[in-house]
C-alpha cells in the first residue's frame, strides 16, 4: 500500500485546497455529520471532525484517499 | 480594489477563492458573501494570513474588506508590538478557595482592560470555557477586550466535553492546531 497523502492532522481546508476532488467526499459526509462540514469545521483537522461528528476515521480517510486517486484501491 | 463576488458559492469556495487572490498578490480585496458561515470562514482565513479584515453588512450580503500587510508594515509592527497571549485553563484564578478564585479571575479580566500591552489573544481551555459561555459573569469584560482588538478562542473539544458549544457567547470555537500554533508564536505567555 502506498503512503497516505491525507492524514488526520490535516485541516479540512488544507485537504480540499490540495486535493479538490475531496470536496465531494466532505459533502457526502455532511448528512452523517448533520451539518455542512466545510461551513462549520473548515479549520479543524480530519481527526477532530471525525471525533466531533462521530465519523469512522479510518473509513473517512480511505474515502478521501480514494477521491484523490481511486486507482490506489486502498479499501480492503 | 479588486472585488470578488462569492455569493451563491458553497463552502469552502469563498475561502479558496480568497486564498487564490491573496496568493496571486492582491494586496487589497473586497469579498462579497451571502451567508454567515462564509463570512466567518473568509474572515478567519484572511486574519490567519496576517491580513486585516473589516466586515460590512449590506442588505443580505456581507462585504469583507481585506488588506494584506506589506513587508514594511509587518516589520514595523513586529518591532513595536509584542504578541502577548493569555492562556486561561480554569474558570478560577489560582488554587485554593473556589469562590475566591472566581472573584480573582473576574478582577484579572477586568484589570486587563486598563493595562498595556493589550493581549493579542485570550485562549480558554478546559473549565476556562465557562468564562466565554452563557451565564459567565465576565462576558462584558471580554466584549470590551474584543472591542480593543483582542481575539478570543475557546477550545472546541472542551466546549463539547462540557456540553456548552451551543452556549458560546463570545469569540470563536478553536482547535488544538490553532491553540498550539498561538502558543508557539507568542512572544509572552501569561497564565493567570
Amino acid at each position: 500500500m502506498k503512503d497516505r497523502r491525507i492524514t488526520m492532522d490535516m485541516t479540512v481546508l488544507e485537504v480540499i485546497d490540495r486535493y479538490r476532488n475531496t470536496e465531494s467526499v466532505f459533502k457526502k459526509y455532511d448528512e452523517q455529520a448533520g451539518v455542512c462540514i466545510c461551513c462549520q469545521s473548515l479549520f479543524e483537522t480530519i481527526g477532530e471532525v471525525a471525533t466531533k461528528y462521530r465519523l469512522n476515521l479510518d473509513q473517512f480517510l480511505l474515502d478521501l484517499e480514494d477521491a484523490i486517486c481511486p486507482e490506489l484501491h486502498l479499501h480492503p | 480594489m479588486k472585488e470578488i463576488d462569492c455569493r451563491g458559492l458553497a463552502c469552502p469556495q469563498p475561502v479558496l477563492t480568497t486564498k487564490k487572490a491573496l496568493e496571486e498578490g492582491q494586496e487589497e480585496l473586497i469579498v462579497v458573501v451571502d451567508n454567515i458561515a462564509a463570512r466567518d470562514n473568509v474572515e478567519r482565513f484572511a486574519k490567519s494570513q496576517g491580513a486585516t479584515v473589516q466586515v460590512e453588512k449590506r442588505g443580505n450580503d456581507f462585504l469583507l474588506y481585506i488588506k494584506k500587510k506589506n513587508t514594511y508594515e509587518i516589520t514595523e509592527s513586529a518591532q513595536k508590538v509584542e504578541k502577548v497571549v493569555v492562556y486561561i485553563n480554569s474558570n478560577v484564578m489560582g488554587m485554593g478557595d473556589e469562590a475566591l478564585g472566581v472573584i480573582l479571575m473576574r478582577s484579572f479580566l477586568k484589570t486587563l482592560l486598563d493595562l498595556k500591552p493589550v493581549p493579542s489573544k485570550l485562549i480558554f481551555v478546559n473549565s476556562g470555557i465557562r468564562l466565554t459561555t452563557e451565564g459567565s459573569e465576565v462576558l462584558d469584560s471580554l466584549k470590551a477586550l474584543v472591542d480593543k482588538g483582542v481575539e478570543i478562542l475557546s477550545c472546541g473539544t472542551c466546549l463539547d466535553f462540557y456540553g456548552l458549544k451551543e452556549k458560546l457567547r463570545i469569540g470563536i470555537i478553536s482547535n488544538m492546531y490553532d491553540i498550539a500554533q498561538s502558543l508557539l508564536e507568542a512572544d509572552r505567555l501569561i497564565r493567570p
